[in-house]
């Protein structure tokens, strides 16, 4: 807030040059150090959703191991359930990079909430690693049917496409994704720790320039990682947009279960003045935007591919109207985009913590659906509803326990920066408009 | 300026009074300033500074602006009739096929109606705004005041209208006094 120089530096020229301060900044808060460091009901509640995330695996691992049709499509369940919690790990990197470039004073709220969640991303590499092994040495092209070579002979387009997609490669790829996205996720996490105890400024510095850099890894490492484990899963199928797609439905999430965290951490008495209903607000802001953002980048991608009517590009929607997927279509269109989008254009609803906590758990369900629209196709043996309870367990599975985790990481320190430098800028935001 | 008014104040030469103005010379005493007439239930008052002052529409007491409500719903209203001529123009008054798409193909309708949304959202916001600030304003009793010009440069100012039912030459000049003030002076009509 460049104004709190203005307010205060008009003395001198008119006689009237008495120390003095704007009125908004004389009633700024304080740091309340007992409502930023979390109580014990945090660890109980990570634990607990480890303990049904691991619940939900299991139960996806038994419909595995029982082979057929419903092995085939636990594995595409769980691969669901392991985007999904690879979309919140991913937004809460991609969003605290974001914060630090833009050295948001606000922002400094809410980033401890998305440092812990980006710090556990070696949590989605251990649920990673069932799809890789499985993939590579057991099932072996059940997911990625380009990794069977039976399936694939003959078939000039892959034979096209075959430098790319190579199950060795692949895994080498996978493995640089994870570790740009653990490398850059602990050590932001840490060097913001180190920050709590010393309260050095340059760690800021520090944050802000590996953001930088940070930020361009991230984006080529997520756009690459969402050819690889969403786009390939119909090799013959090609969108320059899946990258956006896949980076925005990220962002939405994350933000969605930080705006679901921060509220029911507030309603149960904590953070004070450190996160209040303005730094709120603005989470809700950003939550619109990238509900704005994801209709825009899906639409784009549907409308260019309806308009040219290509058939190697159409082959995607065929797929999923064919296979009884318009239902979820339909219910994108409206409960990802058009719902959420009127609701939060509403002043109201973003500053009312219960309100916006509904909008956000609204729209993690229609983040699932959006998965379920993108993976669930290519089971094309099991229609939409055919075992549900699989898709739901393999959603919430890997999911849950991932949000967990990171709950739990969260509970290990200070729930906010507590020697940000822009801290100050934290405890006297406000929303003037 | 016709209005309704209880009790009608002149100045010593006899002028209607149109209010009563003073100086602040800081933002802090023009917000304290502010805060004071706001709990003393004053309405018909305003503020003049060089710059926005932030929580200055707290600390008057100003209630949220309609401009947003209306900006909303005729924004997606003028969508609404952007998507509905698209439809009634390529489906019944001039249907021709284009691309071998169908007729009312509603995904060619989508940009025209989102920029459509946007274009009475962007007039409505303007046009709102001004109509409920009552701009154009071609004259104001304040512009008589050669002091009120430095309200564009270093000068805080308050000016109570006479109109309203708190207002007392003698009291108001009192609340000002109390709220360092300066400068108070009488505008006419």
């Amino acid at each position: 807030m460049s104004s709190i120089s203005t307010h205060a530096g008009d003395h001198g020229q008119d006689g009237h040059g008495h120390a003095h301060e704007a009125p908004h900044i004389a009633a700024r808060a304080k740091l309340d150090m007992d409502a930023v460091t979390p109580g014990s009901g945090m660890k109980t509640a990570g634990a607990g959703l480890m303990f049904m995330g691991i619940v939900g695996i299991v139960v996806v691992a038994v419909g595995g191991f029982s082979g057929g049709l419903v092995g085939k499509q636990a594995l595409a369940s769980y691969h669901m359930g392991f985007l999904y919690a690879l979309g919140i790990a991913l937004g809460a990197l991609g969003l605290q990079m974001i914060l630090q470039q833009f050295n948001a004073g606000w922002g400094a709220a809410v980033r401890r909430t998305a440092e812990s969640t980006a710090s556990m991303m070696w949590v989605v590499l251990l649920l990673f690693l069932p799809i890789l092994i499985l993939e590579l040495f057991v099932t072996k092209g059940m997911l990625f049917k380009w990794m069977d070579p039976a399936y694939t002979a003959g078939d000039i387009i892959y034979t096209k496409k075959m430098a790319w997609l190579d199950p060795q490669f692949w895994a080498i790829r996978a493995a640089i994704y994870f570790f740009i996205w653990i490398a850059l996720g602990s050590v932001l996490y840490r060097l913001s720790r180190k920050q709590d105890e010393n309260g050095d400024r340059w760690i800021t510095a520090k944050q802000r320039w590996i953001s930088s850099f940070g930020l361009l890894l991230f984006a080529l490492s997520t756009a690459f990682a969402s050819f690889d484990w969403l786009m390939s899963l119909d090799y013959h199928w090609f969108s320059t947009m899946f990258g956006v797609y896949f980076f925005a439905g990220s962002v939405l999430s994350s933000l969605a279960v930080m705006i679901v965290v921060m509220c029911s951490l507030r309603a149960s008495g904590k953070y004070g003045a450190a996160f209040t209903k303005e730094h709120q607000h603005d989470l809700g802001k950003l939550m619109f935007a990238f509900t704005v953002f994801w209709a825009y980048v899906t639409f784009c991608q549907y409308f260019l591919i309806w308009y040219s009517n290509i058939p190697e590009e159409t082959a995607f929607y065929n797929l999923r109207k064919d296979g009884g997927y318009m239902p979820i279509f339909v219910a994108l269109c409206l409960g990802h985009f058009l719902i959420p989008f009127v609701i939060l254009l509403v002043r109201d609803v973003k500053r009312n913590p219960h309100l916006l906590r509904l909008v956000a758990l609204w729209i993690l369900v229609m983040h699932a659906a959006d998965l379920v629209f993108m993976v669930r196709p290519i089971v094309k043996d099991a229609k939409p509803g055919v075992n549900l309870w699989l898709d739901i367990a393999g959603i919430l599975g890997p999911a849950l326990f991932f949000i967990g985790a990171a709950v739990w990481k969260m509970s290990r320190g200070p729930i906010i920066p507590i020697k940000d430098p822009r801290l100050h800028e934290v405890l006297g935001h406000k929303n003037y408009v | 300026m016709a209005r309704k008014q209880s009790k009608i104040f002149k100045t010593p030469t006899g002028e209607t009074v149109y209010g009563m103005m003073a100086e602040f010379a800081t933002p802090a005493d023009v917000y304290h300033a502010a805060e004071k007439f706001r709990d003393a239930g004053f309405k018909n008052w305003d503020l003049y500074a060089p710059f926005p002052i932030h929580g200055i529409d707290e600390a008057m007491g100003l209630k949220t602006s309609r401009v947003p409500l209306l900006t909303g719903l005729i924004g997606l209203g003028g969508a609404g009739v952007g998507f509905a001529f698209q439809y009634w123009v390529s489906v019944y008054g001039y249907a021709t096929v284009v691309q071998g798409k169908p007729l009312g193909a509603w995904q060619a309708f989508v940009p025209v109606t989102f920029e459509i949304g946007v274009l009475f959202t962007a007039f409505t916001a303007l046009i709102s705004m001004l109509a409920f600030n009552t701009l154009p304003m071609w004259y104001h009793p304040l512009f008589k005041k050669s002091r009120f010009l430095r309200v564009s440069d270093d000068r805080f100012v308050i000016c109570v209208e006479s109109r309203d039912p708190n207002f007392d030459p003698a009291k108001t000049r009192q609340m000002f006094e109390s709220a360092k003030g300066y400068n108070i002076d009488l505008v006419e009509e």
